[in-house]
């Protein structure tokens, strides 16, 4: 199992976050946001953390916010 | 008005009946050197000889289309041939009895193999498509039909990976039917297609058309009120005539002898016409012609897509922000027209389940999902699957070599989400490792230049390690202990695994130059 969350921070100092937790890389689940929810554009309702990942650093880009990823846990079987 | 008059849809089954048998060891692109107008009114498929096999072809097609009955021993009447199935059935027994086969053993299952499920399909579907397009034609030419239906519209029935330019231009065109210059268009030979103004409109086309009303023909400005449009076909059959400069004599022979009557072989000008006659009688002209050849070889098709070639169709190569909808698109264009079937894949499935996401029915389908995106020709030159269940705790799914394929009952019997995308993650393995040299060496060196100079770290949050570079997935940097090259063995698998995701989740990945980029490489395995 593991969880990912990836925060944007505005340079007016707000944040957004979205948080996803799945048990294999196989997985998708319903992504779970907070912050200023209101500032993205897009969101997912669910999906994996890999794609999350791809989707916070796009908005990062576009937004011109920086982006930090952090993952707890992590996938113990081959496959 | 009864528009569908049974003596029209007769000339549509009779064309079947009526064209000539030919035998011939020429291959398809032989074949395409015949002369269209001879090569419609043939019943051959390339490289086969045996004119028996043909007979009981044309037979089979004939009574499909006509819905023969047959008395059963127990005194039942049944079809003769009364599906696709069971033509392709007859003709498997058929081919096999007469020791038929492919040319080259290489070719055994594949299109080249007369014996093949694809090939006999194949020939019945372009034959039963012929008939009934030729039949609904026809019908169309009838001065009453005619009158209230003087025009038709040109429709898309179907996506497809590589649609003809000039069809997409063309594309819900209003035309009369008897606009022959116009339809002759969408049907060239120089587009692939088979030079006869109805369809099919080419291998693979996905083109038909339909109906237009007086009215609306009226409003096009195609006619005025009051005109009478006149029917084609007779104009149409009267302008048949080739050269047969080129061909090699003993081919004009054996033409010459299996159309007998039905044309007209002028030696001093290399020219032969058609004379009306159907094939093998003294009856009166037959102004029925046949419309397409047999398709025989993956050759004969458009010309063959490109990764580049489609994006550039769906004006995906130069678009910044592609949309769910684009991505609808590329999955559908990314598609096969005649798919490998997962039961000329699949050797043997074991400890399948009677309930859940791993029962025999589920895999299958999951594989011929995969398969769908899959050239026939990639195909046939893989390992068969052989796939089991099993009961470990150790991995999800895994690929060993030469076709096996493991799935974790543990894991996936629950979740046929979590199983169709590892299914795609397995068999991408099976693609990529027993695939062709030229994919495997593209993949190893976008490996190499994307991580040239990092360092072989861990890859969380997986027990791995690789290199982690930009790829979207950090797995899809992982080493093996075993590879003494780097392979990138897990690139085509995390990303071929793009084709289960939703078409928002596509269209977050293929906007980000990163995944783009390695996703065009890896898609190059679908071409």
């Amino acid at each position: 199992m593991i969880t990912t969350t990836c925060t944007l921070t505005f340079k007016d100092g707000t944040t957004v976050a979205g948080r996803v937790a799945v048990e294999t890389p196989f997985d998708d689940a319903h992504v779970i946001y907070s912050g200023h929810v209101h500032r993205l554009p897009r969101k997912l309702a669910k999906t994996s953390p890999a794609v999350l990942r791809v989707m916070f650093r796009n908005l990062a880009r576009e937004l011109g916010a920086e982006i930090n990823i952090t993952d707890e846990g992590k996938f113990d079987v081959e496959e | 008005m009864q528009f569908i008059q049974p003596i029209l849809w007769q000339d549509a089954i009779d064309k079947i009946g009526q064209k000539s048998l030919i035998g011939s060891a020429l291959s398809s692109e032989e074949w395409s050197e015949i002369p269209l107008e001879l090569r419609e009114r043939a019943f051959f498929s390339s490289t086969i000889e045996n004119v028996r096999f043909l007979q009981r072809a044309r037979d089979g097609i004939t009574e499909f289309l006509s819905s023969a009955v047959e008395t059963l021993p127990d005194g039942q009447k049944a079809l003769a041939t009364g599906s696709r199935q069971q033509f392709i059935k007859q003709m498997q027994d058929f081919a096999i009895a007469e020791g038929m086969g492919p040319l080259d053993a290489h070719d055994a299952g594949t299109i080249k193999d007369i014996t093949s499920e694809g090939r006999l399909g194949l020939i019945f579907d372009v034959q039963t498509q012929s008939a009934e397009d030729y039949g609904y034609w026809k019908q169309g030419m009838d001065p009453d039909v005619l009158n209230e239906f003087p025009a038709q519209r040109f429709i898309r029935e179907r996506e497809v990976k590589q649609p003809r330019p000039i069809h997409q231009q063309n594309e819900g065109v209003v035309r009369l039917k008897s606009d022959l210059e116009f339809w002759l268009g969408m049907n060239s030979p120089a587009i692939g297609g088979f030079g006869v103004p109805w369809g099919p409109w080419g291998f693979g086309s996905g083109m038909g058309v339909e109906d237009a009303d007086r009215d609306e023909a009226e409003q096009l400005g195609l006619l005025k009120p009051g005109d009478t449009v006149q029917p084609v076909d007779r104009d149409f059959n009267d302008k048949l005539q080739a050269s047969t400069q080129g061909l090699d004599q003993d081919m004009v022979a054996k033409l010459k002898q299996a159309f007998g009557d039905q044309v007209v072989f002028n030696d001093e000008e290399n020219m032969v016409a058609w004379s009306g006659k159907p094939a093998g009688s003294s009856a009166p002209p037959s102004p029925a012609p046949a419309p397409a050849a047999i398709p025989a070889a993956p050759s004969t098709p458009a010309a063959p897509a490109t990764l580049d070639d489609v994006l550039k169709q769906l004006g995906l190569d130069a678009k910044a922000n592609a949309t769910a909808d684009d991505m609808i698109a590329l999955r559908e264009q990314l598609k096969e027209q005649n798919p490998v079937n997962q039961a000329q894949v699949i050797k043997s499935i074991k400890g399948d389940q009677p309930a859940g996401a791993l029962t025999e029915a589920n895999i299958r389908k999951n594989v011929q999902e995969f398969l769908d995106f899959i050239p026939p020709a990639k195909v046939h030159h893989l390992p068969t699957l052989k796939i089991s269940v099993t009961k470990s705790q150790d991995y999800i799914g895994q690929y060993s070599t030469k076709g096996e394929v493991q799935f974790s009952h543990d894991f996936l019997a629950h979740d046929p989400d979590r199983f169709r995308k590892n299914a795609f993650h397995e068999l991408a393995h099976w693609l990529h490792r027993e695939g062709d040299q030229a994919y495997r060496d593209a993949i190893r060196k976008h490996f190499e230049a994307r991580t040239a100079g990092e360092k072989v770290v861990n890859l969380k949050p997986y027990a791995a390690k690789g290199k982690k570079d930009k790829w979207y997935e950090p797995y899809a940097g992982k080493i093996y202990h075993f590879e003494t090259t780097p392979e990138g063995l897990e690139i085509p698998t995390r990303y071929l695994e793009w084709l289960t995701m939703t078409p928002a989740e596509q269209a977050i990945l293929w906007n980000d130059p990163d995944f783009r980029e390695t996703m065009k490489i890896v898609l190059q395995g679908l071409f």
